[in-house]
């Protein structure tokens, strides 16, 4: 008897160990039975600095739609896309997706994403800034809601190496070659001190006037000897020391000398936003910053690689009110709020026209973070193309680049090969 | 009865007991059993079913979470993947594709460059610290803990503290300049010829420990009497490291060459931490390569391909491995 309640008992337990998984990789279901929807949010990074923020944004709408209940995830940078996929092949997938607009491209080569324009409709996209709204534009449908974005960059001085170095801090350089002769300056008086990290990425060649893409956009056309002079002058600015050796690391975030660890003394393009991390993380080097105009190339364009959006999967089960939430956070007056707490550029017109940003006013280095922004604001693009494997072009050609910099290709062999990669790529789509 | 017994052996026997002597047909099997039952026995031999029954839990997670991924890899490597869409099968272009990438070539030669640093490294080195920390001495378990600590220490943090050890206003720098080694700072990290050496040192660095308490344990069990007899024939501290230690610890060396020839073709965290496979992909190793392509790229059909490579390699290395070490025989 004792035998048979132990086998009894032994197969329960074995039971019950192979359901636990199961349950465990249970989805919960969503949507409650009084027929609440819940929302997945996904948003990058803004938990640890703006909480209070997004919590009083969601707050508010769930106030405003009682049926809806919004359920926040924070996800870092790097993982976004990724996590992003794991979702859709998984099945369960979040409703509105703050996403980037390397990572739409990614996603838009699966057609993974709701057209945001089907959803919405056409009208409700106009408060948002052409330019950026097309940058998001594929085959006529607006993909995605332009949340913010870095703005256009700004100059970043660090005041006491300049005067250290002989320099003066109100003659900030202009133009790419000012930078270099400065950064050269900078390093031949302070040799622990480099100028800064400013590589030719393909946003510079586009601030030269240089074009990327032929016409009609089959062609990569950027090895022209005009491409080879520009790329040049990096070059030999690299081995001058105005541009630091750290430059040549993959990830930009992992720089070895930097305006905040004072190894590097200016930056031509810097983002603004970064300023919130130097206040926080380097006091001391904050207070010796100089905010001016970023340097410009012959065609005085600025431009930007990426801006942040809201996606809606194609496979959330709730598209119609997910768009609508994002609407909500992209509004007007939301993205106003969200610039007054850290130097970012909203993408609705409206926020533009507030005073805030019309009559910058203010000494604090933010503040003329914002004034510097708006002034090159006319003159901002976004370097999107909307080619297929964008990412992995890109940063092929910035493999080529680096190459180069480190002296191990010359400029034209470095270019050649990346266009040759980009032809045989384009060949393809 | 005989029914009963039928049904008992074609279920639980394993396959080799199961299955048919020559020239025995079915039913002299079934008077065999019958026999059996036949003999005087207190109680029938039954085949206890409970013990496979407390593995099935651990055999399914083993199956979902291991073999069905191994064999679905498999499949892919034949197909082009990329998540999303549905895989289409491309026979064997994707191995194909391999011979033609540079990348993929650059990745096996790096890996065989970590190999010729780090394995004689962590074969040899660890040896001599373990003789070290065998000795009878006050403390010496804090010596064997502090020189065990790298091992359980998360690589990721190591990664980053070392990353600031190489840095060129770094402490390693800072130390060469100081004993007049070096007059301009080394970027080692960022330099094609240094980074990899680089690297190399702190992967044989961190699993040193690891491999010299392998060695502590396989010198502890060499016999006493073996080296107390080689000393009363005279042999010095040489002769019996060299006559008595090494061939009794010949089974430790085929341990230690196993582990450390998979730990390098295996490695990925400190790459992907310090260099992330630059500068210009001098410190590519073929799992980064496999990991960019599967989860940057999303090319899941190439990156399956060379996944099914990287095993060959393992496979290969490790039947290498034990036939060198003849087994992992000790000799006698």
């Amino acid at each position: 008897m004792r035998r048979k309640r132990g086998r009894v008992l032994g197969l329960l337990l074995s039971v019950l160990m192979l359901m636990l998984p199961v349950i465990g990789c249970s989805t919960n279901s969503a949507d409650q039975k009084d027929g609440t929807i819940e929302l997945e949010f996904w948003t990058i990074n803004l938990k640890k600095n703006f909480s209070d923020y997004i919590q009083g944004a969601i707050d508010a709408y769930e106030k405003e739609h009682p049926g809806i209940k919004i359920k926040w995830v924070d996800v870092p940078g790097a993982d976004v896309t990724k996590k992003l996929l794991t979702a859709l092949s998984s099945g369960d997938v979040p409703d509105v997706v703050n996403e980037t607009s390397a990572g739409l491209s990614v996603l838009q080569s699966y057609q993974s994403v709701y057209p945001m324009s089907d959803l919405v409709g056409k009208e409700k996209l106009e408060p948002y800034i052409d330019g950026l709204v097309q940058s998001v534009t594929i085959d006529g449908k607006v993909m995605a809601i332009p949340w913010y974005h870095g703005g256009p960059p700004i100059g970043l001085i660090n005041a006491e190496l300049y005067e250290k170095a002989g320099l003066d801090p109100n003659q900030p350089a202009k133009t790419w070659e000012e930078l270099f002769a400065y950064g050269k300056q900078i390093h031949a008086k302070l040799p622990n001190v480099y100028g800064s990290n400013d590589i030719p990425t393909l946003e510079s060649l586009i601030s030269e006037g240089l074009p990327i893409l032929s016409e009609d956009r089959k062609t990569a056309v950027f090895n022209s000897p005009e491409h080879v002079a520009f790329v040049e002058k990096f070059v030999q600015a690299y081995k001058d020391g105005a541009i630091a050796p750290g430059a040549v690391v993959k990830d930009d975030r992992q720089y070895q000398q930097t305006i905040d660890n004072q190894m590097t003394a200016h930056v031509g393009w810097a983002q603004a936003a970064q300023l919130n991390n130097y206040e926080k993380n380097a006091p001391t080097v904050f207070n010796k910053l100089k905010v001016v105009p970023p340097v410009s190339g012959k065609a005085g364009q600025v431009a930007v690689k990426d801006i942040q959006l809201f996606i809606v999967p194609k496979k959330s089960k709730h598209p119609k009110e997910a768009a609508d939430f994002a609407l909500y956070m992209t509004s007007a007056q939301k993205q106003l709020e969200f610039c007054k707490l850290v130097p970012i550029f909203p993408s609705t017109e409206e926020t533009l026209k507030d005073p805030f940003f019309t009559n910058a006013e203010g000494n604090t280095i933010k503040d003329e973070a914002r004034k510097v922004m708006v002034a090159a604001s006319p003159r901002l693009t976004v370097n999107i193309l909307g080619l297929e494997k964008e990412q992995e072009l890109k940063e092929f050609y910035m493999e080529e680049i680096r190459a180069a910099l480190m002296g191990k290709k010359s400029v034209k062999e470095a270019l050649d090969a990346a266009v040759k990669h980009w032809n045989d790529q384009l060949a393809k789509q | 009865m005989i029914q009963r017994w039928t049904v008992a052996e074609n279920i639980f026997l394993p396959p080799y007991l199961s299955s048919r002597r020559k020239g025995a047909d079915s039913l002299s099997m079934i008077t065999v059993l019958r026999k059996k039952t036949t003999l005087p026995q207190p109680k029938k031999k039954k085949i206890s079913w409970m013990p496979y029954l407390f593995l099935l839990p651990a055999m399914v997670l083993f199956f979902t979470f291991d073999y069905l991924p191994t064999f679905s890899a498999f499949y892919y490597s034949f197909t082009e993947y990329h998540v999303l869409a549905p895989p289409e099968w491309v026979g064997l272009e994707n191995y194909s594709r391999m011979l033609e990438d540079e990348k993929f070539w650059t990745s096996i030669q790096n890996s065989l460059i970590y190999f010729i640093i780090v394995v004689p490294t962590l074969v040899t080195f660890p040896l001599f610290l373990a003789m070290l920390v065998n000795q009878k001495l006050r403390g010496i378990h804090l010596f064997r803990v502090i020189y065990y600590l790298p091992v359980i220490t998360s690589m990721v943090a190591v990664a980053i503290v070392w990353k600031y050890l190489y840095h060129p206003a770094g402490l390693l720098n800072a130390v060469l300049h100081g004993l007049g080694l070096q007059q301009e700072a080394v970027n080692w990290l960022l330099n094609t010829e240094t980074a990899l050496p680089a690297v190399a040192i702190l992967e044989s660095w961190k699993s040193m420990g690891f491999y010299m308490v392998i060695y502590l344990a396989g010198l502890q069990a060499v016999p006493h009497d073996l080296v107390e007899a080689a000393k009363m024939d005279g042999a010095g501290r040489l002769r019996v490291l060299w006559h008595i230690y090494l061939p009794q610890l010949r089974p430790i060396f085929a341990v230690t060459l196993v582990l450390s020839t998979l730990g390098t073709v295996q490695m990925f965290t400190s790459i992907y931490i310090m260099t992330g496979g630059g500068p210009l992909d001098s410190t590519m190793s073929l799992p980064l390569y496999i990991y960019q392509k599967a989860f940057v790229e999303l090319d899941m059909g190439y990156a399956t391909a060379m996944g099914m490579v990287l095993w060959l390699i393992l496979m290969i290395l490790t039947l290498v491995n034990f036939k060198i070490s003849r087994g992992g025989q000790a000799v006698g």
